[in-house]
């Protein structure tokens, strides 16, 4: 018995250490992986996150005219609290693994293939979802669509932005009055 | 030398992951309910993931019930690794069962979620199965020996790849990785973004960073003080790390493998595990 929990350990680190060290030969084996058993140790290396992720939104009404960009939420306020507790770790987390996903699939399809890709359609629905809570904007709107913009140095004056990808419209039902 | 006892170990692993998974789970119930409902956390979106939908997936809890299997999980795995910290201290019977119950409830969660995992979460896992193969010990003490081995190696592996990672990236070795994670709303801080944006003192920051975690990789595997002093080093990164960057759950996911860790810092039992085949 001892004898097979170490071999099952054993092969458990071997498979880790491989991963760390043959990421390109070991990553078919890693997208298997659906429990999420090999480990990955890079922790923002070697080309860590600079950027913040900004979702983007804009609105079309009923006379077919689209609105301006907006921010649909800006990246949150920070509290000395969320060292202990941080309740936007997993949702920003959520969305920037999502936004990894449909820039991958961007570099090697078109733009109809992209748009209707999982990752597209998880931040169609998320923006949605965002945008129905939002009670602050009277009125209906039937078509939605949003961008994803990557902010650096947002603590600095000389920040940049880049439009990372724009969505097509979809649709979006009918706010009613409260 | 400092010793840790063997029956330390896994009350206070156990009782440092479980701070960990339940300040994790107050924060996976803070989640908006909308987003598990055609948005995000969509059971439905989380399997076009996958790259096989198992048969597994067909009696995933969600289809049994509903949006809410999540949040069940999640507190389900809170409470077996509270109450297995709890027994533990008493050495109870029970602690092997409760502890195989958060990890399978981890492994649930692992699968469930495709995204939005990230490296605490991975470490809980290690953790968890080390724990569970330690708390056998009772009947024999080489698991106790097998686990912190098994959590002690993962350790140096860890701490060795990031050292080694970063090293070799060219934005963290021309010091722009560190001060760009600085400058961001996200995991920046604004008083070292300013103290950063001097490209010599941002390549320090790089430097002591590699250094650092490759020194504590180096004092874990050396072993007797040596690795305490490296446990104590390493803690302090990850305390600084959650002030800094608000990534708060890797100082209870690592800590949780220290007492590991500290174990296996004393070269008798090292030696003594040899003896267990």
């Amino acid at each position: 018995m001892t004898t097979g929990i170490a071999l099952v350990l054993a092969t458990w680190v071997a498979v880790s250490l491989a991963y760390q060290v043959f990421p390109e030969v070991l990553g078919r084996l890693r997208q298997h992986d659906v429990l999420g058993l090999i480990p990955n140790y890079k922790f923002f290396a070697p080309d860590p996150v600079t950027y913040d992720l900004v979702l983007l939104v804009r609105t079309r009404s009923g006379s077919g005219r689209w609105g301006d960009w907006s921010a649909l939420e800006a990246v949150c306020n920070r509290r000395a609290a969320f060292s202990l507790f941080n309740p936007y770790r997993r949702t920003y987390k959520t969305l920037s693994d999502l936004v990894s996903a449909l820039l991958k699939v961007s570099e090697n399809h078109d733009v109809h293939k992209v748009a209707c890709s999982t990752p597209a359609l998880a931040l169609a629905d998320y923006v949605r979802a965002q945008l129905l809570a939002l009670r602050d904007s009277p009125g209906t709107y039937e078509m939605f669509s949003y961008g994803v913009c990557f902010v650096h140095a947002s603590r600095h004056e000389n920040t940049a932005s880049t439009l990372g990808f724009v969505s097509p419209a979809f649709p979006i039902r009918e706010l009613a009055d409260a | 030398m400092p010793d840790l006892a063997p029956s330390l170990v896994v009350p206070v692993s156990t009782g440092l992951a479980a701070v960990g998974v339940l300040v994790g789970c107050v924060e996976d119930l803070s989640i908006p309910s909308r987003l598990f409902r055609r948005n995000v956390y969509d059971w439905r979106y989380c399997l076009a993931f996958q790259p096989h939908r198992l048969r597994l997936s067909a009696a995933s809890c969600d289809v049994i019930f509903g949006s809410g299997a999540f949040r069940l999980v999640s507190i389900t795995r809170a409470a077996a690794i509270t109450m297995a910290a709890v027994t533990s201290v008493f050495e109870s019977y029970f602690v092997p069962y409760l502890v195989g119950s958060a990890l399978l409830a981890h492994l649930y969660l692992m699968y469930r979620l495709p995204y939005s995992l990230d490296g605490a979460d991975q470490m809980i896992l290690i953790v968890l199965a080390g724990i569970l193969v330690m708390s056998f010990a009772q009947g024999n003490p080489c698991y106790l020996r097998l686990g912190a081995a098994f959590v002690t190696i993962q350790v140096i592996i860890a701490y060795a790849t990031a050292s080694l990672a970063k090293a070799l990236g060219v934005s963290w070795r021309s010091g722009k990785g560190p001060a760009g994670i600085a400058s961001t709303i996200m995991f920046g801080n604004t008083a070292l973004s300013r103290w950063l944006q001097a490209t010599s003192t941002a390549r320090v920051a790089a430097a002591l960073t590699m250094l650092g975690l490759g020194g504590a990789a180096l004092g874990i595997a050396m072993g007797g003080v040596v690795a305490w002093a490296a446990v104590a080093l390493a803690m302090a990164f990850h305390i600084g790390v959650a002030v800094l960057m608000d990534l708060n759950l890797f100082v209870w996911a690592f800590g949780a493998a220290m007492p590991a860790v500290l174990y296996m810092a004393d070269w008798s039992n090292r030696i003594a595990l040899t003896m267990c085949f």
